[in-house]
């Protein structure tokens, strides 16, 4: 047995309204009170790059890796068909919305209303389900992609449609979704450095160093990202031979460095010297996190490339004057 | 009855990032160049009595990008045109199916069920094709709709105005998702929208 699809695009009328009831349950309410006219449709979502919106989907998404800035990661494909309503619930979730289906199909006959139901009912009784379409919001191609897929597809029970979501791109959505922290520098001395003073850097407001995402299409299965925070690295611009970096850092870095000066810089000439041009040092630190997911069971494991973080800010750094008395 | 002039005004810029370009292009396709780039053109078609709707089309558009944009823009007069007909010209639900399809209803509905009508000019400019993906593509626009007045059905303006008329309200950004399908024609899908404030919606401001 195949899968088959209701199409969306140009055909019968009769089959046109497919995602009314899909979307929008089984509302027949018209707005009839308060002011007529004005924009169409739901709320746009701005500063769409990457993270994660899911559109008519039922994944959830959980896990302290939530809710940070996205830092640009786009999944493969940001459209995908997602197993939804039986046989038997998609048919009286079309019946449910005949009338609006004669609002929007004027001149349509109760014949041709029966002949769009036929679809759904022909499959009731049958193991499987409808798959719908989902999409990302977050991600930039993420409407068109929708909107190029089928209304709805009808798919016998133990198999999975073309473009219908897997295990990987469950995973590859969980990555999508993962933020982690942004932290926030430390140094001493704090003001202003010296010349040939080292100085120490560490990192606050990290928290929890490992992070996660679950993605889980209930019932189906659930993917798991997790972030570890793997070392912290420091840099200088302009570095050598103006700075010295040292790189010893440990996951956050080195509050106490009293025994041995092992993360942070050493700055080698004044940011008044002329090869500054009377700029100040631009310090560097870069959060480095190990990212690794699997889906449930580990039927899918996937590595990716480790999240990296970088804060920055400017340090003066000035020369201690001696006065030598003979 | 349609008539073309030129427009001599455009937008200003937009965040790079986005490729939004208020004065109407396609995602993608650079222009013939910033210091030679043609104007859009406007038509201006009547929905009715007193009512009439203006479309800047963006220029250097291919012919599957063209058919993309009158998808939308051939809806847009056509809801109007619902309007304008006191809800007789429904042939603005030939160019919308599913989610897209309850909105465009209920949007006219909103004024027939209310025995309302409008006059004035409605506006929309800044079109482009933000994204195609096989049989779906998404279309960004700028509406104005700050030349509109709600009547009631014998024409006469009605006191209270809805706040879309007024600016800053009456400018905003519309998106709609729309597919090919098996015959070729694009319909709407979805529709999606921000106002003012949303920075989207100011971007469209003139």
């Amino acid at each position: 047995m195949s899968t088959e699809r209701t199409r969306r695009g140009r055909l019968p009328r009769s089959r046109r309204f497919l995602l009314v009831s899909l979307l929008a349950g089984a509302s027949l309410t018209v707005a009839a009170a308060g002011d007529p006219g004005g924009p169409q449709g739901g709320g746009y979502q701005d500063g769409r790059t990457a993270g994660v919106t899911l559109e008519n989907s039922s994944i959830r998404l959980s896990g302290n890796g939530l809710g940070g800035s996205a830092d640009g990661y786009r999944v493969p494909r940001p459209c995908w068909y997602e197993p939804g309503k039986s046989a038997e619930e998609m048919l009286q979730s079309q019946e449910s919305v005949r009338a609006m289906w004669f609002h929007t199909n004027p001149g349509a006959t109760e014949e041709q209303y029966e002949e769009f139901l036929k679809q759904y009912k022909d499959k009731v009784g049958q193991p499987g389900k409808w798959w719908s379409p989902a999409y990302n919001s977050a991600d930039p191609g993420g409407m068109s992609c929708w909107a190029g897929l089928e209304g709805a597809l009808w798919v016998p029970q133990g198999t999975t449609p073309p473009g219908g979501i897997t295990a990987e791109e469950l995973l590859q959505i969980a990555r999508a979704a993962l933020t982690v922290p942004e932290p926030t520098i430390h140094l001493n001395p704090d003001a202003k450095s010296y010349v040939n003073l080292p100085t120490w850097v560490w990192l606050d407001g990290i928290g929890a160093t490992t992070r996660s995402v679950t993605a889980t299409l209930p019932g189906v299965m659930s993917a798991t990202v997790t972030a570890t925070l793997n070392r912290t690295e420091v840099g200088s611009e302009p570095g050598a031979p103006l700075a010295e970096t040292r790189n010893a850092c440990g996951t956050t870095g080195k509050r106490d460095q009293s025994g041995g000066f092992t993360c942070g810089v050493k700055y080698l000439h004044s940011s008044a010297d002329p090869s500054m041009g009377g700029k100040a040092y631009r310090l560097t630190v870069t959060t480095v996190w190990d990212v690794t997911g699997a889906s449930t069971g580990g039927v899918v494991g996937l590595a990716f490339a480790p999240v990296e973080v970088t804060v920055e800010r400017g340090v003066t750094v000035g020369e201690v004057q001696s006065t030598v008395r003979r | 009855m349609v008539s073309v002039c030129a427009v001599l005004t455009a937008c200003g810029g937009s965040p790079q990032e986005r490729e939004f370009t208020p004065a109407g292009a396609v995602a993608g396709q650079p222009s013939s160049g910033a210091g030679t780039a043609k104007p859009p053109v406007a038509e201006t078609v009547a929905a009715g009595p007193g009512l009439k709707v203006e479309t800047e089309w963006p220029t250097g558009l291919n012919a599957s990008h063209t058919a993309i944009v009158k998808a939308f823009t051939d809806y847009y007069a056509g809801r109007w045109r619902a309007v304008g007909s006191l809800g007789k010209d429904k042939s603005y639900l030939g160019g919308v199916e599913d989610a897209a399809a309850r909105d465009a209803y209920k949007w006219v509905r909103g004024f027939v069920a209310g025995k309302w009508s409008a006059r004035g000019v409605a506006k929309l400019y800044a079109l482009r094709v933000a994204s195609v993906d096989g049989h779906g593509a998404q279309i960004d626009a700028c509406v104005d709709e700050s030349g509109v007045r709600v009547t009631d059905r014998s024409g006469t303006p009605v006191s209270a105005q809805p706040a879309w008329t007024k600016p800053p309200r009456s400018t905003y950004f519309q998106v709609a998702a729309v597919r090919q399908g098996d015959d070729g024609t694009w319909r709407i899908m979805l529709f999606r929208h921000a106002s003012y404030p949303d920075e989207r919606a100011k971007e469209c401001v003139r």
